[in-house]
């Protein structure tokens, strides 16, 4: 059953024709013989009921429910299988009348409806913006990082009717412009280099700190870090640039006395170095560990890495493999077993220890930067080029109005501008400081509603068409989540992208820029409701290989590529649904239990049919996030089936449903466990869609690794009876089914791409459109691409 | 041409032997807070000399009164295996002292092996009179020593000015002794640099009775303490003509040089600013903490300062690696050897992490940090040196520490049996 919200505005409609109201008449008969017994006074399967409705189209409710009811006939799910059956005849004709009359009442009720709510950016699409306006890297630098988290509506989080403006966010803004000018406007001349070393001369002491430090070597103790003392002090480093880390360092006794399994350290592995970058302001999320080095044994080596710090970050290196757990556990634990001096579990002294187990020694260390490739900065400089004349209010009207333009993705006019101009000009006259007025008149703008919103004109002359800046706009958050690039501008500019021509090439070089990773992350991630994949993560002590292996981060990576791969190449999006391809590395592999795949970077490999996977329904990703860390939970597999890929999301449970009891003992199956949804004719209404799908999954446990049983005891049955009548057995089982009916899933993910594109839900009027693309895709092998040319050549596209 | 292959020969067996030579200087009442290097206000240039060009050890334990500490230095065993767990002056006291049948020396040991071997000094663990071939036996081939005060022998009361020294068996007065001494070994290097040879070099300097020296006699210092310091230099003096002439000799590359003393002082210096109490006899650490200076350029380059922690019963497991000795399964050592220390090693496998001392009943031991002794005192070394303060409370390493200590303390087994009747007789209840 479709759900469409109430639309804001009320409609009126012109009278219907009267032979429309004839051939109720054959409605209402057909409704009481084959409906109105559960669906009327009595009762009301589904929270639906028919008996009421009085066959006038114009009546939005009314075509909305007949909308489901006509859905229903088609998908041949009404009548349920057990009641009386139309006659062939008698389906035709009513199916055939609903259509005509509903096709009918579409056309009417086009002109007033299916309007887009004011939508403002989210907040990717602020920090792209941010990036994109001001050629920026935010590879530490978050202006969004205290901005509440955007509201998702039919689970996409650009839609403008869930993005409210909340005051808080109003001062988050307000906040981040502070932040981002202050990044941006560096006049002057390039910031003086700066250099900290830490290398000691070899002196004469042992042991203690001064000596070991004198002895020209600084010592990683375990995993603490190591860093320099002045860098710390100075709360890091003074800008942000580029700068170069260098050090020499050496892997003593990598193999001890010591055995592997009493240090908690693999004596194998080569001695690792790692850097990592943090910062004090920002804390612990900060943190991230930028390179790390192989350290050969018995030899110093020297090397250097380069990387962007933003102002305030310093960095640490740290033996990133050594011995786990504490010094103080050698001490007390291990030491008493190899040095009968040593007493068991006193904190023995640690002149016993140091110099006879694995060491990592570090003899110089130093940062030199910033290092710039160009100066001023392009981000700077685009919109503050530089004068000849000392900078004056002319110039800063000149700059801001540059910035306007680019910021607020359209030509400014005079009017708009001025109050920004007058705004930073009487800053200007009163403190007499040109960058710190500039720098006002940006946050003004970058806190205008022309910045934040996808401002559409209401009063335009040409209707509720979009012009080619407000298409240019909406194109580029669809297809990057982020403002047009200096070519879709000019081709706006231009009137190229009116074409249908145009618009098609330029459709063509976004989806081929590497920007367009954004839309495969955006759009992929929420179609699919991956952003839940880590919420409940498995238990580590029993599933340590998940874990070391990274295999969540594996699962979202196989997802996206696989994505990335049928958008990039054009496949058929029937590809979702079932292919004979993955991308895997050697631990997906391993966690799959499919044998000969050793390289750890992403490949693309064939599948086989006893690998049992093949399409969305075999990846991990989607297994897992619609499982509990525990065990599956076929009923969330079965609403994600419905919901992502027939688009024919179930009701939601009563509210007074208890949940299942696990069975700790072992000894029924989830399958028995549900009894209830059948025994039950309330639950069994919306659970004879769901639990077939979802139970027929079993096979997959709840980190999408394949069983063949429960337990000893327990077998899996992964068969099923669809509501219409066909048997699924398993997954492959589904993948069959779903694939006969290739035209509702392109339907389901066309849906879901107008959502995403348009940010707005959609509305009864928009099926045309949609019914026209579906038909148009098997002409061209369901290609993905295709299928993003069509929409946006659409006419909700182009419309406000 | 015969002489030219009987000169080739001669030199390749000269040179067919390269084991080093060995001195042991032991300084007799003088710890550290008399030597400038340690800290100690009164300056000692020739011994600062050696440790710029050694290692000076900064923990180092002998015993707290001069005959245990030779015993334990010669024998290589605790006061509590050989039984000489007290003073007992036998030239005075009569005894049979230290029995060769019993006790295996270093000195005999590397006699045994080649070593040329003399001792210049104080002996006083045997009577030199009643065994005169003692000496021999216990393994020096010469000797220049004062007999010490012998019961009924007046004429022995005396050892610096006008004092009675025994050379290679023949006694007579000399002017002043110390120098006597240092010149008898000085010649004695000279005779036998062309072989390995051993000096065990236990001074007369800077025992009392205190008076002037060839120094200061014409304008004497006033006072006790200040003839002690007259002697403190004369004694640095002397050390450097032995230490010259090993240069002048071209031997420095092959010669170990060790510099000690064998008890705590006799009157107390300034260390580090502070008054250090004297240390002779005393139960405490600076009973036994000296000076500990060793200089090896073959093994180690100079002006190290190190806290490896060294105790008397190393000397001998030392001597015996340095002359390339492989230690007999028979010969009971309680020590082990520093050269892996004076090599430089890292490995605390190598080295100690305790160090023992005892006189009479009483025991201590220490690690690099704290000191535990068997009447219950637990000191923290690094901040309380002179042994006044308890441990904090708040100090949650000290009490794993002390467990520590206190495991090894009571790994030693009670004190061995007298020596000897008269050492019985005079110690009642101690063995």
């Amino acid at each position: 059953m479709r759900n469409y919200a109430a639309i804001v505005l009320l409609i009126s409609l012109p009278p219907i024709p009267a032979k429309a109201v004839e051939k109720a008449n054959l409605i209402r008969p057909f409704l009481e013989n084959y409906c109105v017994q559960c669906h009327g006074p009595d009762k009301q399967k589904g929270d639906r009921r028919f008996d009421q409705l009085t066959g006038n189209f114009a009546k939005l409710e009314e075509a909305e429910t007949f909308q489901e009811i006509l859905d229903q006939l088609n998908l041949g799910e009404m009548p349920p299988e057990e009641k009386p059956q139309p006659k062939v005849g008698e389906l035709k004709r009513v199916v055939g009348h609903l259509t005509q009359s509903l096709a009918r009442a579409h056309e009417l009720a086009k002109e007033n409806s299916g309007k887009v709510v004011l939508r403002r950016l989210n907040r990717e699409e602020y920090r792209n913006t941010i990036r994109d306006l001001f050629d920026l890297k935010m590879v530490d630098f978050d202006p969004t990082i205290t901005f509440p988290p955007d509201d998702a509506v039919e689970g996409f989080d650009n839609v403008g009717e869930g993005l409210v403006t909340s005051d808080y966010l109003l001062s988050n803004y307000l906040e981040a412009a502070r932040k981002v000018t202050d990044k941006i406007v560096r006049p002057g001349p390039r910031p003086e280099i700066i250099r900290y070393n830490k290398a000691v001369e070899k002196t004469k002491s042992s042991l203690d700190k001064e000596g070991r430090q004198a002895a020209g070597r600084m010592f990683i103790k375990f995993r603490q870090p190591l860093g320099l003392t002045r860098l710390d002090k100075r709360r890091g480093v003074p800008t942000a640039g580029e700068y170069v880390i260098r050090f020499s360092a050496r892997a003593i006794r990598r193999k001890s006395r010591y055995k592997d399994e009493d240090l908690r350290y693999n004596s194998d592995e080569p001695m690792l170095l790692s850097i990592s970058i943090d910062s004090r302001a920002l804390g612990a999320t900060a943190h991230r560990i930028i390179g790390e080095y192989a350290i050969p044994d018995d030899k110093v080596v020297t090397f250097e890495h380069r990387v962007w710090l933003e102002k305030g970050f310093t960095f640490h290196v740290h033996w990133a493999n050594g011995p786990n757990g504490s010094f103080k556990r050698i001490l007390r634990k291990v030491l008493p077993k190899y040095n009968k001096d040593a007493l068991f579990p006193a904190r023995n002294p640690p002149e016993m220890y140091i110099g006879s187990g694995p060491e990592l020694h570090v003899y110089t260390l130093g940062i030199e930067g910033p290092f710039y490739e160009e100066w001023p900065l392009p981000g700077f400089n685009r919109f503050f080029p530089p004068s000849t004349v000392v900078p004056n209010a002319q110039y800063l009207r000149s700059c801001l109005t540059r910035l306007a333009n680019a910021a607020f993705r359209r030509p400014v006019t005079a009017e708009e501008i001025k109050p920004y101009l007058n705004l930073a000009e009487r800053y200007f006259e009163e403190n007499k400081d040109f960058w710190a007025a500039s720098r006002y008149g940006m946050r003004a703008i970058l806190t205008s509603p022309r910045f934040l919103y996808l401002t559409e004109y209401a009063s335009h002359p040409a209707g509720r068409k979009l012009d080619s800046y407000e298409l240019a706009s909406r194109l580029s958050y669809f297809l990057w989540s982020s403002m047009p690039d200096k070519e879709l501008r000019a081709a706006a500019a231009s009137g190229r992208l009116e074409t249908p021509s145009g618009l098609r090439a330029q459709v063509e070089r976004m989806l081929k820029n590497p920007l367009a990773s954004a839309f495969s992350k955006n759009f992929a991630e929420q179609w699919l409701r991956l952003r839940k994949l880590g919420e409940m993560p498995p238990d580590p002590e029993k599933n340590r290989a998940y874990y070391a292996d990274n295999i969540e981060n594996a699962m979202r990576e196989e997802t996206r590529l696989y994505f990335q791969h049928i958008l990039s190449q054009n496949r058929s999006v029937l590809e979702f649904i079932d292919s004979d391809y993955t991308f895997l590395n050697a631990s997906l592999a391993r966690h799959y239990n499919i044998s000969n795949i050793d390289h750890q970077e992403f490949q693309r490999v064939n599948l086989q049919p006893e690998h049992q996977r093949g399409g969305l329904l075999g990846q991990g990703s989607i297994l897992t996030a619609t499982s509990n860390g525990v065990e599956t939970q076929p009923v969330l597999r079965g609403v994600w089936i419905l919901e992502n890929l027939l688009g024919t999301p179930p009701n939601p449970p009563p509210p007074d449903v208890e949940p299942i009891e696990p069975d700790t003992r072992g000894v029924t199956t989830i399958r028995q466990q549900m009894e209830r949804h059948r025994s039950n004719a309330a639950c069994f209404e919306c659970h004879r869609k769901i639990d077939p799908l979802g139970l027929s999954m079993e096979h997959y446990d709840f980190l999408g690794r394949w069983r063949d049983r429960y337990t000893k005891r327990l077998p899996i049955d992964a068969t099923g009876k669809m509501p219409d009548g066909t048997a699924v057995n398993g997954s492959a089982g589904i993948r069959s089914y779903l694939k006969q009916k290739p035209d509702q899933f392109t339907r389901c993910l066309t849906e879901k791409l107008f959502i995403y594109a348009l940010g707005r839900r959609l509305s009864f009027t928009d099926r045309d459109d949609i019914d026209r693309i579906v038909a148009a895709m098997p002409k061209h092998r369901y290609g993905l691409r295709e299928l993003i040319q069509r929409i946006v050549a659409s006419e909700p596209f182009h419309s406000k | 041409m015969k002489k030219l292959i009987l000169f080739f020969w001669l030199t390749i067996a000269a040179h067919a032997d390269d084991r080093p030579n060995i001195i042991l200087i032991m300084v007799d009442d003088m710890g550290r807070d008399w030597v400038s290097c340690y800290g100690a206000k009164h300056a000692t240039p020739n011994i600062d000399q050696l440790a710029k060009q050694g290692v000076r050890y900064e923990t180092a334990w002998c015993t707290p009164i001069c005959t245990p500490t030779r015993v334990t230095l010669l024998t290589g065993q605790y006061p509590c295996h050989h039984g000489w767990v007290q003073h007992f002056d036998v030239p005075r006291w009569g005894g049979a002292g230290l029995r060769p049948d019993r006790f295996s020396t270093f000195a005999r040991h590397l006699r045994d092996r080649g070593y040329a071997t003399a001792i210049g000094g104080k002996w006083q663990i045997n009577h030199l009179g009643k065994q005169p071939e003692i000496l021999k036996q216990h393994g020096f081939d010469e000797h220049c020593v004062w007999p010490g005060v012998e019961a009924y022998q007046p004429e022995t009361k005396e050892r610096f000015w006008g004092g009675l020294i025994a050379t290679n068996g023949k006694r007579a007065k000399v002017p002043y002794g110390p120098d006597t001494i240092n010149r008898f070994l000085i010649n004695f290097i000279k005779r036998n640099k062309d072989r390995p040879f051993l000096v065990y070099y236990p001074m007369l300097l800077t025992h009392g009775p205190h008076t002037v020296t060839p120094l200061n006699k014409i304008n004497p210092p006033e006072g006790k303490p200040a003839l002690y310091a007259g002697n403190v230099t004369y004694m640095d003096q002397l050390v450097g003509k032995l230490v010259s002439t090993v240069d002048n000799l071209g031997l420095t590359k092959r010669t170990v040089i060790i510099f000690t003393g064998d008890n705590g002082s006799s009157y107390s210096g300034v260390l580090n600013g502070k008054p250090y109490p004297k240390g002779k006899g005393r139960e405490a650490t600076w009973g036994v903490h000296v000076p500990f200076i060793v200089r090896a350029p073959f093994l180690a380059k100079g002006g190290i300062v190190s806290r490896d922690l060294i105790d008397f019963t190393d000397i001998y497991p030392t001597c015996l690696e340095l002359a390339g000795i492989a230690p007999s399964e028979k010969l009971k050592l309680d020590g082990r050897s520093f050269v892996p220390s004076l090599r430089g090693s890292v490995d605390p496998f190598e080295k100690r992490s305790w160090i023992y001392s005892q006189i009479g009943n009483f025991r201590m031991i220490r690690d690099w940090h704290h000191f535990v002794d068997n009447k219950g005192a637990f000191h923290d070394m690094n901040k309380d040196p002179l042994q006044q303060q308890k441990i904090s409370a708040q100090d949650k390493i000290a009490p794993g520490r002390l467990d520590r200590l206190q495991m090894i303390l009571e790994r030693f087994p009670p004190n061995a049996p007298a020596p000897f009747p008269e050492f019985k007789t005079k110690h009642p209840n101690l063995n």
